[in-house]
């Protein structure tokens, strides 16, 4: 019997991150494993500058660029690293479906957004990453990339500025922060969306911007846009209400022995109150908190009838499905969220494209099988309480 | 069929030999454009070996100024190697063994200036044709020496092969990045061997030991569990700081090594150049013309040496695979991501994925995982000739294929990657995630024409 071997010469760079441990190729390299610097045989039909240049660009240059969130660029095939660089780990990210951050199963519930690589793409990036990472036609000039500065969906109605510079010092790598604003609203406001513009990008790895004792606005991650509501949903905020705002910081290794101060702006975008007078409220379902990482299986139960617009999942691992069923009384079965290889560290919100209507005392059902933990972008996940909330308009 | 690849730099030995051309052959390549393999760059220093550049430059670890090759994917006697390197698969002429495929750094040179390798092929001062050779690079030759199954080591420098030579004797086989044995003794590389039940279950654990010439490592199995098909896991370390490798064999039958001398047992001597088992021909014509037709008696080598210029002439049907100065990519692997040979309607492009499949499924029986990977490029070849089509889907089937395409390419990727290793639990949960893909894939274009 013959031997082969596969696409991709076995020469593959393997990089670690100080104590962050890498897979690649079913190999999970200690955290102390040394940097293996090799190269494969360029065997890829596709090339940096005339294929994968425009996927990058288009589907992660929003945080993969310079001064962007993201600790590397993608934007360049080897300046101060680069994809070439980074080409294993892109590899390693999109086998195991961590990157892009978004983990929509395309057979649940479509929902608003959608930011995922088709097959295709997929397919082209991973052929360049394993087959020798070429550079292409070296005549063609590719474009600079920065990360996108500014509002994404332009100017807000309300900046409201955190009231101080949030710092963390040298050697401080990760905290959070809250802080309390006031609104100041004399009248209640409707809100269509809120957005962060994050003082210090490459720092600023999540937000949560809320109502003092109301909704959920927003949870911010990097490259977010700010995304309306379905069928005119919006949030009230009342009048002298508060907003609290919890940042995570996490320093790019670069930054780990400076002092970064940040002082973020929440923007709110405003709208008409809707015909229903209704607001966007939240409906918690926790899950539990025994064993993380194994297979679940928890409900809650809708108390009022409502229109379900989005649902948000804080997970406490990865997990490798995630599913959230509505069922009514009469035992009919209607899927609200399905998730695939869903990461803890993209809590997000996955705003429905068709919102479901509901009536009293539905209930929920979540499902979830768990993921390898020992895959991953970061070593060990980011984990939160397991937590299903819906967001729900009631009637 | 193997596939060739390259990383690496030279190898010391060069073997100036050449592909006896045949007088047909000779006038196709005359009159077929100098098409040549791209220049490649590699890097001298020892150690260095894997540096492989599209372009000039310096070596990015040791800083050397980058040598250019011309890397091509050529087949030769798996034991008279120098002798005969032709274009595609075929038979040696000096024993009839079937011809394996290798990559190769192709150089020209002048009587005068024998160590001067140049990159083109031409005439010297003396007006005679410039003599073109061949070297192997390091993992341009992943065959089995003596009949087993042939792994690389997730360090990409220790490579292994087990065999199953006797009953109740497994022996395994060391190689170095050159495909050359080395001794293992002294090394401190230990390991144990697992024997495991049809379902997987490990029921007798064997120390290894070493061979008496210290370049091989036996086992001997309890007489419980020698029976075959053996399915066996050896668990290498290759050094004390590096973890565990698994490697997973299946034996379906006694392996034959066919190595001249070769005795089975504990003693053996192993031989550098064993020839493998019969090796697949490749699914399409292979890279450049047909290899010639054996001549009763090899005519010497340097009367083959004339012009024979390599080129490039991509089989009909087939795309340029130089263009974009890409390295050589082997034939077997350029048939199954052709996307223009495949049907054109959903129905026949289905039945194409499964028979794909198929071909993974037998190879999964058969334990052969060091094959797994080609089927499973072809099946992802098909998926996504399969997704222009899924325009075709209403809504939920086109989600559904969608998903199932995605995961059709990234166990495809996985398969891939966990093959070379040997790594069985890898590879089946992979297969069994494409699997259920393929499944997924078939339900989706279910009807649709």
């Amino acid at each position: 019997m013959k031997a082969l071997v596969s696409f991709g010469a076995r020469h593959a760079r393997i990089i670690t991150w100080g104590t962050l441990g890498l897979v690649w190729a079913g190999l999970v390299l200690s955290s102390t494993s040394t940097t293996v610097d090799a190269h494969k045989a360029k065997t890829s039909p596709f090339s940096y500058n005339v294929d994968i240049f425009p996927l990058l660009r288009d589907n992660c240059g929003r945080c993969h660029a310079d001064g962007g969130p993201a600790p590397m660029s993608l934007m360049t095939y080897d300046k101060d690293g680069g994809a070439i660089a980074w080409a294993e780990s892109m590899r390693e990210m999109l086998l195991i479906g961590a990157m892009p951050p978004w983990y929509a199963d395309p057979t649940g519930p479509a929902v608003r957004n959608n930011h995922s690589l088709s097959p295709r793409e997929l397919d082209k990036i991973i052929t360049w990453a394993t087959g020798g990472t070429p550079h292409g036609d070296l005549n063609i000039k590719l474009p600079a990339v920065s990360a996108r500065t500014g509002w994404a969906g332009g100017k807000p109605d309300l900046e409201l500025p955190m009231p101080q510079p949030y710092t963390l010092g040298p050697g401080v790598m990760q905290a959070s922060n809250e802080v309390s604003i006031p609104t100041n609203f004399t009248d209640a406001k409707w809100v269509k969306a809120a957005d962060l513009l994050p003082g210090v990008a490459s720092a600023v790895r999540r937000a949560y911007i809320s109502v003092d004792g109301g909704p959920m606005l927003q949870i911010w991650e990097p490259g977010d846009d700010a995304v309306e509501p379905p069928s005119g949903a919006a949030f009230k905020v009342p009048a002298g209400a508060k907003l609290k705002l919890k940042i995570d910081y996490k320093k790019s290794w670069q930054d780990e022995q400076k002092a970064v101060s940040d002082k973020s702006v929440i923007g709110l975008y405003f709208t008409e109150e809707p015909l229903s007078g209704k607001s966007i409220e939240p409906v918690a379902i926790d899950g539990p908190t025994d064993a993380p990482g194994s297979p679940r299986s928890f409900s809650g139960t809708l108390t009022k009838a409502g229109r379900v617009v989005a649902l948000r999942a804080m997970l406490d691992g990865p997990y490798a499905s995630v599913e959230v069923t509505a069922v009514a009384a009469s035992g009919r079965r209607v899927p609200l969220l399905k998730l695939h290889n869903a990461r803890p560290e993209w809590p997000r919100r996955y705003w429905l494209v068709d919102p479901v209507e509901l009536p009293a005392n539905t209930k929920i059902e979540v499902t979830m099988q768990p993921g390898d933990p020992d895959v991953g972008p970061l070593g060990k996940a980011e984990t939160f309480p397991l937590q299903i909330s819906l967001d729900v308009v009631p009637q | 069929m193997k596939k060739p690849f390259a990383g690496l730099a030279v190898v010391a030995l060069a073997l100036a030999f050449s592909a006896a051309p045949h007088a047909a052959g000779q006038a196709a390549r005359t009159a077929a454009a100098q098409k040549l393999p791209p220049l490649s760059y590699v890097c001298t220093m020892p150690g260095d070996e894997d540096v492989l550049e599209d372009h000039p430059g310096n070596c990015p670890k040791c800083k050397m100024t980058l040598v250019p090759v011309r890397l091509d994917a050529k087949y030769w006697c798996p034991v008279h190697q120098a002798l005969e390197v032709h274009d595609g698969p075929g038979t040696c002429r000096r024993d009839g063994r079937d011809l394996v495929q290798v990559t190769l750094a192709l150089s020209w040179s002048c009587a005068d200036a024998a160590d001067t390798k140049l990159m083109e092929p031409g005439k010297c001062a003396d007006g005679s044709a410039r003599k073109i050779g061949y070297e192997l690079r390091a993992h341009g030759d992943h065959n089995p020496r003596h009949g087993g199954q042939f792994f690389m080591a997730a360090d990409a420098w220790h490579h292994v092969e087990g065999t199953y030579p006797q009953n109740g004797l497994f022996k395994a086989f060391f190689y170095d990045n050159f495909t050359k044995p080395f001794a293992v003794r002294g090394k401190g590389i230990t390991g144990v061997l697992a024997v495991r039940d049809a379902k997987d279950k490990e029921i007798a654990t064997v120390p290894l030991t070493i061979g008496r010439d210290g370049t091989t490592m036996d086992a001997k199995l309890p007489p419980a569990a020698t029976a075959l098909p053996l399915r066996v896991t050896l668990k290498m370390k290759f050094s004390a700081k590096t973890p565990e490798q698994p490697f997973d064999f299946q034996f379906n039958e006694l392996s034959k090594d066919t190595t001249v001398g070769a005795t089975v047992g504990p003693t053996s001597t192993p031989r550098p150049t064993a020839a493998p088992a019969a090796p697949k021909p490749a699914a399409t014509p292979a890279i450049a013309a047909a290899a010639p037709p054996a001549p009763t008696q090899a005519p010497p080598a340097a009367a083959d040496n004339n012009n024979a210029a390599p080129q490039f002439q991509p089989p009909a049907g087939q795309p340029d695979l130089y263009a974009g100065e890409i390295a050589p990519m082997p034939p077997a692997l350029a048939a199954v991501l052709n996307e223009e040979v495949l049907p054109k309607d959903i129905t026949a492009l289905v039945a194409e994925l499964m028979d794909r499949a198929g071909q993974i499924d037998k190879l999964m029986k058969e334990g052969n995982l060091a094959e797994v990977w080609l089927p499973a490029m072809g099946t992802k070849t098909v998926a996504l000739v399969l997704e222009q089509h899924s325009s075709a889907l209403p809504a939920a089937k086109r989600a559904q294929a969608i998903s199932a395409t995605r995961r059709v390419v990234t166990s495809a990727w996985e398969i891939d990657g966990y093959g070379d290793l040997g790594n069985r639990t890898k590879i089946v949960e992979a297969y069994n995630r494409m699997a259920t893909a393929v499944a997924d894939l078939k339900a989706a274009y279910e009807g649709a024409r």
